[in-house]
């Protein structure tokens, strides 16, 4: 598919969605892999849904026991994601077409859900590797960071695209791991900031990182325009410890491996296919890439790491 | 027979026998270490460099003691010495099912 007949282009997939939702978080960039995505009635998903033998993957929910995300594996018929009040989707067990009920929401909630979980799910599906990582483009390279959540890795890579960067995504990072050197694709072209973090931003900063298109409990900003794909040049998995002060250490990791590994997005995929193709990926990018460990001690903030990595970037990576 | 000749034995029944991996278990070389994967309990167990090479060699050599011979060899070690730490390699993978040894 030309990206330019795509609604938009995310996570290496061109995204044909002629009469589903308009997106405003998509930029038209590109892709190596197509997905179709039609609108349906939640009626005829939930249908479909109860139609077919399947075993539930993830049933996450918030601490009142309210529903937060299930994902279920239908027999032979696909993956269902849904969460209440973000949407129901249907994805084939190729990852090539999503069947979609939205709910009458703002967009940034049911995008929500479309750009953490079903977009990766078929990128995934398509054999693309996907990690829990933000990342950013310096020098016209990719630099991904992995960390558990709330460790900072948002903040990094919004701090580095204030000061110049190129913001690639956020919390999810596609790769296409087919050639010597992965190719890493963009998200969604939006990035939910801490309000904290937006305000410590000096005005020119907050410039350069893009423009606010929402607020909630955090400031959604949607990136300035940037290249849509860059080799990986790095992946930097950041460790914050609040018993140590003193500076930001990045070295290089020796058990880089195991951190590949445990560094996968969607976890819940585990057919022998799926298991297999996450260790070769892994392999690959850890021969391919290489591999630091980010020590940051709990009283250092975002832009001292952000100042770090920039500086081990521009003298280890050439 | 006692425990040391029991042990000779033992070592002997090993270096004649084959080992291969069964079907549902792959592994990758990464930079530091060799992983190995079981498909059917999806666990992952980690072998540093020389253990890498040992799976390789064990893999691809007719026997055990085919495979000492080579690492012997690459690692210039005493092939008694190398014939004792691969029965114990072996013996390990084996009883994590990692891999089959047959006569």
């Amino acid at each position: 598919m030309n990206p330019a007949e795509a609604a938009g282009t995310a996570f290496g997939l061109a995204l044909d969605a002629t009469g589903f939702r308009a997106f405003d978080t998509l930029s038209a960039g590109e892709a190596c892999r197509r997905v179709e995505i039609v609108l349906d009635e939640a009626d005829n998903l939930t249908k479909d849904l109860k139609a077919s033998p399947r075993a539930c993957l993830v049933d996450r929910r918030f601490p009142s026991g309210r529903q937060m995300l299930r994902v279920e594996q239908l027999d032979g018929n696909g993956y269902w994601v849904a969460a209440p009040g973000y949407g129901r989707h249907l994805i084939s067990s190729d990852g090539r077409r999503i069947r979609s009920a939205l709910p009458r929401v703002p967009a940034l909630q049911w995008q929500r859900l479309f750009f953490a979980q079903v977009l990766p799910l078929a990128a995934a599906l398509q054999g693309l590797e996907i990690l829990h990582a933000s990342a950013v483009v310096l020098d016209g390279r990719a630099l991904g960071f992995v960390a558990p959540s709330g460790t900072g890795k948002t903040s990094l890579a919004v701090n580095l695209a204030a000061e110049g960067a190129e913001f690639l995504t956020d919390d999810v990072l596609a790769l296409d791991v087919s050639t010597a050197t992965p190719t890493a694709y963009e998200g969604a072209r939006l990035v939910n900031v801490a309000r904290h973090e937006y305000a410590a931003l000096d005005p020119a900063a907050r410039v350069r990182l893009g423009s606010v298109i929402g607020r909630t409990a955090k400031v959604h900003v949607r990136p300035a325009e940037a290249r849509s794909s860059a080799p990986l040049a790095a992946l930097y998995f950041l460790r914050r410890d609040s018993s140590r002060s003193g500076a930001v250490e990045i070295r290089t990791d020796e058990d880089g491996s195991r951190l590949v590994l445990g560094s996968g997005f969607i976890t819940y995929l585990s057919e022998a296919h799926h298991q297999l193709a996450h260790l070769e990926a892994s392999a690959r990018i850890a021969r391919a890439v290489p591999l630091f460990r980010v020590d940051v001690p709990g009283n250092r903030a975002a832009a001292d790491v952000s100042a770090a990595v920039a500086e081990h970037a521009a003298s280890e990576l050439g | 027979m006692d425990a040391v000749e029991e042990e000779r034995v033992e070592k002997a029944d090993i270096l004649r026998s084959s080992a291969r991996l069964p079907e549902h278990v792959v592994y990758r070389t990464f930079v530091y270490e060799t992983v190995v994967l079981n498909l059917q309990t999806g666990k992952y167990h980690g072998l540093n460099r020389t253990g890498g090479r040992m799976l390789e060699l064990l893999e691809r050599e007719p026997t055990v003691g085919d495979a000492a011979a080579k690492v012997a060899t690459e690692f210039s070690r005493p092939i008694a010495e190398v014939e004792a730490d691969l029965c114990d390699f072996t013996s390990d993978l084996a009883s994590r099912g990692l891999i089959v040894l047959t006569q």
